[in-house]
């Protein structure tokens, strides 16, 4: 408080009631703002705690053979996290590869036409699609989106793909109804909004003399885009695409309608897989209590959340290192 | 615009007074003791537990209100586990589950309680052969090969003897099971158990198990709309959901070698030598009792027999009465098979075991 630059007033007019309103008013202000946000800290400890806690069991009982063991047996209480995990990155970078390109266009058309007939509707409609509740998703996939990628998609894939040397593992079809690559697929529209939305604003805030000298200097449009534009809105396109990453890898409800729920790894995205929100969510309500298959759980939590927060320091990493290399 | 406003607000406040005092009414009659003994209105009950009869106890609940109007029974379906934890820290009026308590479960209680059980169902095994129009005959022999995946197509030779005269595809046997942890695939992973003895070494049983083969779908729905777009498929639903998906349902041999349909009847068979008291060890899987179906399954009502609301422990009573009562007729419609009478009989039995303070508790009029 002593710190706070002097004001040029007088001694007498800072004590009349209207300042010392005011200074009651700040400190009631910064009071509850550090109450909020050392409360949040706290939140989010005793959420790490908890999971800790539960999680201890199994992480104890198996170690390092949680993350690299394939089986999960509650029969026989022998739990390994891999499968998980390692559809839970499948599925997320599927996604993430599928939306940016389309968010970062979209992006860019919704910032560049400047027909309000075209771009009003476009950004009302992308918004919406936000609003859609996953599991609404996870249906219209399951009865709509699947049956279609199924019948044309993957065999075109198997067909065409499939056929090269390296590629060939990666497209072997299976006639289950849900797998990877399906769910990678919902992922990416899902997230479309978010990064889009984002990266909207980020590149209208690129300054226009950017732009206009890049067009000056004979840029063409694409160009001045390619040079000036992107260039510029980089951090925050790493930002909105780490923001779509967070709720891709948490998804739930419509990644388990989609994703096939098959047991092991298979390396065909074609293939039914499982994520770790998938088997938290279905296996946690009837979880026995007897066995080490709840505190699995928690463990498979646990890795999640060490997942995701790695991801949201790496983003911050990167954001920071691409912020001081355009500047 | 303001008038029309004015009167839905009205309207509003008119039912809540009107709901008012019915429940107000309500009240009075249970305190009237003198004159005519007034009839009984019911208490608030809160019960948790398993999943499977979940429609039936919330359809009895809105159609007990009916008989007793202030009996609000309140049951919330969350899994057996659940509903037994619940039951031993005391913090439903009646807990329920599909599996009847283990040893290590009643060694936790330490006052008296009654279990018996409510309605029937089953679990069949369902499968996606467009071209095969008869139904099909399986053996639990064949049905855990299937589901290890050691029968991989279905015109195998094992599948092609229980079924003489009938066609068989050469189409890949896909297995369809439930992702989410869940009943039906407790009771099914225990009769595929008792069938095989490589399941048993394999797999095992559980309301979860490391499926070696197939695509899990979630519930009921997940797996049947899985099956329908898999040409090929295999799975299991219970039954009240396969007898409405319209998909096709196997016959399964029992016992006594003959293939059982299942069906409301087959399912009420197997029932029917269910010898009280409720223990351990007490199943109607593999029923010896002819045409019985053989994975028929049973769930349970936990109360305790020592009540100290007199209320509570009359609604208690009222309510169990009339479901194991006039409460079966509701449960065809739901796809449900009603007990057969002589163990609904020994359910009201149990019931009769119920005190409120040392005084027994006998069901009001309107419930007989």
């Amino acid at each position: 408080m002593s710190e706070a630059p002097q004001s040029p007033r007088t001694e007498h007019d800072a004590e009349t009631p209207v300042r010392r309103r005011l200074r009651i008013g700040d400190s009631i202000l910064s009071g509850t703002t550090v109450l909020v946000s050392v409360g949040l800290v706290a939140l989010l400890a005793g959420l790490l705690w908890v999971l800790e806690q539960g999680a201890a069991p199994a992480l104890m009982k198996y170690g390092l053979n949680f993350f690299t063991s394939r089986q999960w047996d509650p029969v026989n209480d022998r739990f390994g996290a891999l499968p998980y995990i390692y559809g839970t990155v499948v599925t997320s970078t599927l996604a993430i590869l599928f939306a940016l390109p389309i968010s970062v266009g979209l992006a860019l058309l919704l910032n560049e036409v400047r027909s309000k007939l075209l771009r009003n509707p476009l950004t009302v409609l992308v918004d919406l699609l936000a609003a859609i509740p996953s599991v609404v998703y996870g249906l219209w996939g399951l009865f709509v989106l699947a049956p279609f990628l199924n019948k044309y998609l993957a065999p075109a894939l198997a067909a065409t793909l499939g056929k090269l040397p390296v590629l060939s593992a990666l497209f072997v079809p299976t006639p289950a109804v849900g797998n990877m690559l399906n769910a990678g697929i919902i992922l990416a529209i899902m997230i479309i909004p978010i990064i889009t939305a984002v990266t909207r604003e980020v590149i209208a805030t690129v300054p226009h003399d950017l732009r206009e000298a890049a067009m000056a200097l004979g840029a063409t449009r694409f160009e001045a885009i390619r040079m000036a534009v992107l260039p510029h809105a980089r951090s925050g396109i790493v930002g909105a695409t780490m923001l779509g990453l967070g709720r891709a890898l948490g998804e739930t409800i419509a990644v388990s309608m989609l994703i096939g729920n098959g047991l092991g790894i298979s390396a065909s995205l074609l293939a039914p897989g499982y994520t770790i929100p998938a088997i938290i969510a279905n296996e946690f309500r009837e979880a026995t209590s007897t066995g080490m298959q709840h505190s699995a759980l928690l463990a498979l939590a646990l890795v999640l959340v060490a997942i995701a927060l790695f991801l949201a320091a790496a983003s911050r990493l990167l954001v920071g290192r691409s912020e001081r290399m355009g500047s | 615009m303001t008038t029309k406003r004015f009167v839905s607000v009205f309207a509003v406040i008119a039912l809540a007074v009107g709901a008012l005092a019915l429940a107000g009414c309500g009240q009075s009659t249970t305190s009237t003791t003198g004159g005519t003994p007034a009839a009984f209105t019911g208490a608030a009950l809160v019960g948790a537990g398993a999943t499977f009869p979940g429609p039936v106890y919330s359809q009895w609940a809105q159609s007990f209100v009916k008989v007793e109007p202030s009996a609000q029974v309140n049951y919330q379906a969350i899994g057996s586990g659940g509903g037994v934890q619940q039951f031993i820290s005391k913090t439903v009026d009646f807990g329920a589950t599909d599996v009847s308590l283990i040893a290590s479960e009643t060694a936790k209680i330490s006052t008296p309680f009654i279990q018996f059980p409510t309605c029937l169902g089953a679990v069949v095994v369902s499968y996606n052969l467009p071209d095969v129009t008869k139904p099909l005959n399986l053996d639990g022999a064949t049905i855990a090969k299937m589901f290890l995946g050691t029968i991989t197509k279905w015109n195998d030779p094992a599948i092609a003897a229980l079924n003489p005269g009938v066609t068989l595809p050469a189409t890949a046997i896909q297995v369809v099971h439930r992702a989410d942890g869940s009943g039906t695939t407790s009771i099914f992973t225990k009769w595929l158990k008792g069938q095989s003895p490589d399941w048993a070494s394999k797999v095992g049983a559980g309301k979860s198990v490391q499926w070696p083969t197939g695509q899990g779908g979630n519930g009921n729905a997940g797996v049947a709309a899985s099956m329908k777009q898999t040409a090929g498929s295999i799975g299991y639903l219970e039954l009240q959901y396969a007898l409405s998906s319209g998909l096709p349902v196997a016959s399964v041999k029992a016992p006594d070698g003959q293939f059982v349909v299942p069906n409301v009847d087959s399912v009420a068979k197997a029932a029917s030598d269910l010898s009280f008291p409720i223990t351990e060890t007490t199943s109607i899987l593999d029923s010896k009792v002819a045409g019985a179906y053989p994975i028929s399954s049973t769930t349970y009502i936990l109360i305790y027999s020592d009540q100290t609301d007199q209320a509570k422990a009359q609604t208690l009573v009222d309510f169990w009465t009339w479901a194991l009562t006039k409460g079966q007729a509701e449960l065809g419609t739901l796809n449900y098979a009603p007990l057969p009478d002589s163990v609904a009989k020994a359910s009201i039995a149990e019931l009769a075991k119920i005190t409120v303070n040392g005084t027994a508790v006998t069901p009001s009029a309107a419930v007989k």
